[in-house]
């Protein structure tokens, strides 16, 4: 317990120090304006920024991505609240009432609610994140390379069942990254691979320029197809507040959608998107007369934006602890880390302390910095959204190309990233969902390394998988999550309609 | 979580088709990586367990199979409302204009491929008259140029100015 509460302090000196401080800001910010923007989701805005953290120090990098990661958060259930426009999936939901509430004149209290909430939600999901995770990390210092194998495969196959409508595309798109992983001179034996003798292509894909590629290109392409009009506030902003009644109305649901959203977010591929339609549903059951939900109840935007901030929480858990992320945005927080030099897992919280407690001490920071910050500048964010999305696109594009070419200062990872530009495109058009390709991307290098490793350490071949209880369960989860949909199908009634010819 | 905007993640449901075609499309190129995963000769005098094509290989397999279940489920998809896309054009284009921008970016340098390709991405979705076009090119290539160096990235000024 001691131990807990001194590695916290220190976390805090860490993330207080005042350059720390004033990049938590300076991330809360931009994350804050980037969850506004249409054209760039968390993901793309995230990757764009990350050349800017290179020079800095493991655990100030972390500290400004995380921030920036919470803006997002917040700007992206402001423009869902006020125009009835989400910024990204997790706030579809708060839509539903809080686009309601505000239509009946109510955004002050809808806005403020959603900020109180995740502030709340966040506090205590970080709490149970200091308590939680070193109980992971203990456990996962006893893993060897076969579980870390299976691990991996589990948060693949986790995330490829849950990812879109159709299973096959999630895995070939799981596969296209772990491809793109496989460029590059292998690590162990020296051999070139997939390098078609061009040197640039000798130390792999950066994965930053792959995941501006992916994300961001491909997201301005979507946004200029489906280009709305001239956007327009449905009412002028008053001064946002909250009353007494509003939050002792909202206080159980905040409460139930942060214990919802935390342990949703510890669970590979869930996260936060589920966690808000799930708490939603919850709250739903529970109230007195459900009739009220959906015509702006406040406690339809309490639960959700409560659920979607503690599950990004508890989404840091698995990647923190054991080094395998669960969901894009931590693949990418995990793609910083490696670039860094620092490896999450169980040996970082004994290697590296400070990028661990600093990173949790500042999850707090950046909670408050966004409650205290977004509540007066609410109004000036929503102007952003007046820029004429013609203007805004071909900026967007220009600062991913700089920020491309900030990586590697290279033009042929300029190429690159156009071209999967292109990929991505296509890939969000025919919904193939492109969670799994960044997994796959990140993942790919480990997976490889731990297989061999594995059986380099076994006598028996390739049945070591099977043979160690923890591997061998997570094998099986693996298969199961893949099996689920399916299994889901059989289970409800079939339509006729839908019946195969 | 997913990063997937709402509308985006859910695009009219297409006929199978441009499925099939897919399909098609990723078995060949997973062919080719599984041919050219077979010529990675693991060096002499290192017995390791894996060599440098069986991760590869498995990958490569892994996507054949794939490929071939996304074609067989391709008959099977109802052929779906087709909807009327024209504004994909303009994304398409947008996405050629930027494929221009990076070949030149070395070449022409930071501030000139910038300012073309601001300039003809602007034209393109609809910002007129052009001295609007011209004034926003000047605007965000200075603003872009000062921010990005202010930030300690260089930007390459362009081979041809340098002779």
């Amino acid at each position: 317990m001691i131990d807990i509460w001194q590695h916290l302090l220190f976390g805090f000196q860490v993330a207080l120090r005042p350059e720390n401080l004033g990049l938590a800001l300076a991330g809360a910010l931009l994350g804050t304006v980037v969850g506004v923007l249409p054209g760039i989701g968390p993901v793309g805005g995230i990757a764009i920024l990350l050349p800017l953290t290179f020079k800095l120090p493991p655990a100030s990098a972390m500290i400004m991505l995380t921030a920036v990661y919470y803006g997002t958060m917040y700007g992206g259930s402001t423009t869902s609240i006020l125009m009835n426009v989400p910024g990204e999936a997790s706030s579809v939901v708060t839509s539903f009432d809080g686009y309601a509430m505000a239509q009946q004149g109510r955004a002050g209290p809808a806005l403020a609610i959603a900020a109180v909430g995740s502030f709340i939600a966040g506090t205590l999901s970080i709490i149970a994140l200091t308590f939680f995770s070193p109980l992971l990390a203990a456990w996962g210092l006893t893993f060897g390379p076969p579980e870390y194998f299976g691990l991996m495969l589990f948060g693949l196959s986790a995330v490829s069942s849950l990812a879109g409508e159709s299973l096959v595309k999630a895995l070939l798109s799981m596969g296209f990254g772990l491809m793109l992983a496989t460029v590059g001179t292998d690590l162990v034996t020296g051999v070139p691979r997939f390098t078609f003798n061009i040197p640039y292509l000798l130390d792999g894909i950066d994965f930053v320029v792959v995941v501006i590629g992916l994300f961001a290109i491909s997201e301005v392409m979507v946004s200029i197809e489906e280009a709305r009009g001239e956007v327009r506030l449905p009412m002028r902003l008053e001064r946002i507040w909250l009353s007494v009644k509003d939050f002792a109305q909202s206080f159980w649901a905040i409460i139930r959608g942060s214990v919802i959203g935390f342990y949703i977010g510890i669970l590979p591929a869930a996260g936060a998107t589920i966690a808000s339609f799930l708490s939603y549903g919850v709250e739903k059951q529970l109230a007195r007369d459900p009739s009220t939900f959906g015509r702006g109840d406040i406690r339809g935007v309490a639960a959700p934006e409560s659920a979607n901030n503690a599950a990004a929480v508890g989404n840091m858990i698995p990647m923190l602890t054991l080094g395998i992320p669960g969901s894009s945005t931590t693949a990418l927080m995990l793609g910083a880390l490696l670039v860094l030099n620092v490896i999450p897992g169980p040996l970082l919280f004994r290697d590296h302390p400070d990028v661990v407690w600093g990173l949790v001490a500042s999850m707090y920071v950046s909670n408050l910095i966004l409650l205290i910050l977004n509540l007066p500048l609410v109004g000036i964010f929503v102007r952003i959204l007046y820029i004429p999305q013609p203007l805004l696109f071909p900026l967007i594009v220009a600062i991913c190309v700089i920020g491309t070419y900030a990586v590697n200062f290279s033009a042929f990872d300029l190429l690159v990233m156009t071209a999967l530009g292109l990929v991505a495109y296509y890939m969000r058009k025919n919904a193939y969902p492109l969670g799994p390709a960044v997994l796959g991307l990140v993942l790919g290098d480990l997976m490889e390394q731990n297989l061999r490793r594995s059986l380099i350490m076994s006598r028996t071949g390739a049945l070591i998988f099977f043979t160690r209880p923890i591997t061998a369960t997570l094998i099986a989860l693996s298969v199961l999550s893949l099996l689920t949909p399916a299994l889901l199908r059989l289970l409800r009634p079939r339509r006729p309609a839908q019946a195969a010819p | 979580m997913s990063a997937e905007r709402g509308p985006a993640a859910r695009p009219p449901r297409r006929g199978g088709r441009s499925d099939r075609l897919a399909a098609a499309f990723i078995f060949a190129v997973s062919a080719l990586y599984v041919r050219y995963a077979l010529t990675f000769q693991p060096p002499r005098f290192r017995s390791e367990a894996l060599g440098p094509a069986t991760f590869p290989l498995m990958i490569g397999g892994f996507m054949l199979v794939c490929a071939t279940w996304l074609f067989i489920q391709s008959f099977r998809a109802a052929a779906g409302p087709r909807t009327l896309r024209t504004a994909y054009l303009t994304a398409v284009a947008l996405w050629a204009v930027l494929l221009g921008y990076v070949l030149l970016f070395d070449r022409l340098g930071f501030p000139l491929s910038t300012a073309l390709f601001l300039a003809a991405a602007l034209r393109l979705l609809g910002i007129r008259p052009w001295w609007k076009v011209a004034l926003y090119t000047v605007l965000f290539t200075m603003g872009l140029y000062y921010a990005f160096t202010a930030l300690d990235v260089r930007l390459p000024p362009g081979e041809w100015f340098r002779r």
